[in-house]
């Protein structure tokens, strides 16, 4: 425990630096590989919940509003990201579906669940073994959301059927911009450094008594 | 420069904690009970099996259609490949070299990159180790970005569902490009960037 109280690791690169305290808005980069070791966020905690309630309120119409109708001949389609999922479960591309599934609606609803209940623990000062396990949960499951890919492929498509009828925009787009955007800024700001700190003050208290 | 491995400690991978390396070769993290590792187990030998198995699936992945477009019952398999030589001949030329990027640029760019940090380890190549640093966070980054085309097939083959007049459809070089794509992030992730630098360490002693 001493060594977190004097040191920082690079992740990347394994060098072993002097803790210094970073300031608000700046942030440590490690001398040997450059990669960024520590940037604090003014009170993480309240952007949190701030963005993942905006971010779980906007999914609901994200993912079951039309994003895109296809008009030709006077036959219409309706695009909703749900029905793009069902759509290929139904012609037989499970695996594919499961994918689309997991990396469009899955992953980033649970990442904005886990930061919601990340930080309603961490504000009633609940630095049990439920936080840590909802920590380690988040970390892992991040990099499997990937709204910013899925936007760039409805940009894609929109303008590879243009030529052929008339495209539309639906609501779900609206609602799928905004949420992009508020998921974005939420895995950009939050950080758990201080929130891991708190939980080992936690568990050293607990030592410290049961000595 | 000291490194946590040569002052006998250990980053804990989970919480990050800095913490003494316990005797026996493994321990637990005091924070957060994951298992101490000094580097990822068998970082080399798990990314070469992704990446092999990935460079497998990439040639039915190419071969196969990964979409049909069927237009008053005439129906037209694409591959990637034909898919944007067909936007190139349409003329759409931007959303070609967006086509292009991510679906054949990123995923062969991304398997030499790793095979070449891979082969750098094994063979102690004496290349820059911030370059080899700055590729795997490169390589890390841009994985995602080859779900591009899945994305697209999946919204397409909604939209364009008007039954006898125009369908798209997947083919099945999509679920082996979706396998691809799943394996190659795998791999970026068993790769351990601190094995470069070890190299350092070791030249050093």
């Amino acid at each position: 425990m001493l060594y977190n109280q004097s040191h920082v690791v690079c992740h990347e690169c394994d060098a072993l630096l002097a803790r210094v305290e970073v300031p608000m808005g700046k942030k440590l980069v490690c001398p040997r590989c450059n990669g960024t070791l520590r940037k604090p966020v003014n009170d993480p905690v309240s952007r949190g919940l701030a963005l993942s309630i905006t971010s779980l309120t906007l999914m609901v119409p994200a993912y079951f509003m039309p994003i895109m109708t296809f008009d030709m001949l006077g036959l219409a389609a309706v695009d909703t990201m749900v029905k793009g999922v069902l759509h290929l479960f139904q012609s037989g591309f499970w695996w594919m579906a499961l994918l689309v599934l997991f990396c469009s609606i899955l992953a980033p609803m649970l990442e904005s669940v886990l930061v919601l209940m990340i930080c309603l623990l961490a504000r009633s000062n609940q630095y049990g073994e439920l936080l840590v396990a909802l920590l380690k949960f988040q970390s892992r499951i991040r990099r499997w959301a990937m709204l910013e890919v899925y936007m760039l492929g409805i940009l894609v498509a929109y303008v590879k059927m243009i030529d052929s009828g008339q495209v539309h925009m639906g609501v779900g787009m609206i609602c799928f911009s905004c949420m992009l955007l508020s998921t974005t800024l939420n895995t950009m700001m939050f950080n758990t450094h201080a929130i891991w700190e708190k939980v080992g003050q936690c568990r050293g208290e607990l030592n410290e008594n049961r000595a | 420069m000291k490194t946590a491995r040569s002052e006998g400690l250990v980053l804990c991978h989970d919480c990050q904690l800095v913490v003494k390396m316990p005797q026996q070769h493994s321990g637990a993290c005091p924070r957060c009970g994951s298992r101490l590792h000094q580097r990822i187990p068998n970082s080399l030998s798990r990314t070469w099996a992704l990446v092999i198995s990935a460079w497998v699936l990439l040639l039915p992945a190419n071969l196969y259609p990964i979409m049909t477009v069927i237009y008053f019952g005439e129906g037209q398999p694409d591959t990637i490949i034909s898919g944007v030589i067909r936007l190139v001949e349409e003329g759409m030329i931007p959303i070609a070299i967006v086509v292009f990027v991510a679906s054949i640029a990123v995923p062969i760019l991304k398997l030499l990159g790793i095979m070449l940090l891979l082969l750098t380890v094994h063979f102690k190549w004496e290349l820059s180790k911030t370059e080899c640093t700055v590729l795997y966070r490169i390589i890390e980054v841009i994985g995602a970005w080859s779900m591009l085309d899945l994305f697209m097939i999946s919204i397409l083959a909604t939209l364009v569902d008007l039954g006898a007049v125009a369908q798209i459809t997947a083919g099945p070089g999509a679920t082996a490009f979706a396998t691809v794509v799943v394996l190659t992030m795998l791999a970026a992730n068993s790769f351990d960037p601190r094995l470069i630098w070890d190299l350092q360490e070791e030249k050093n002693d």
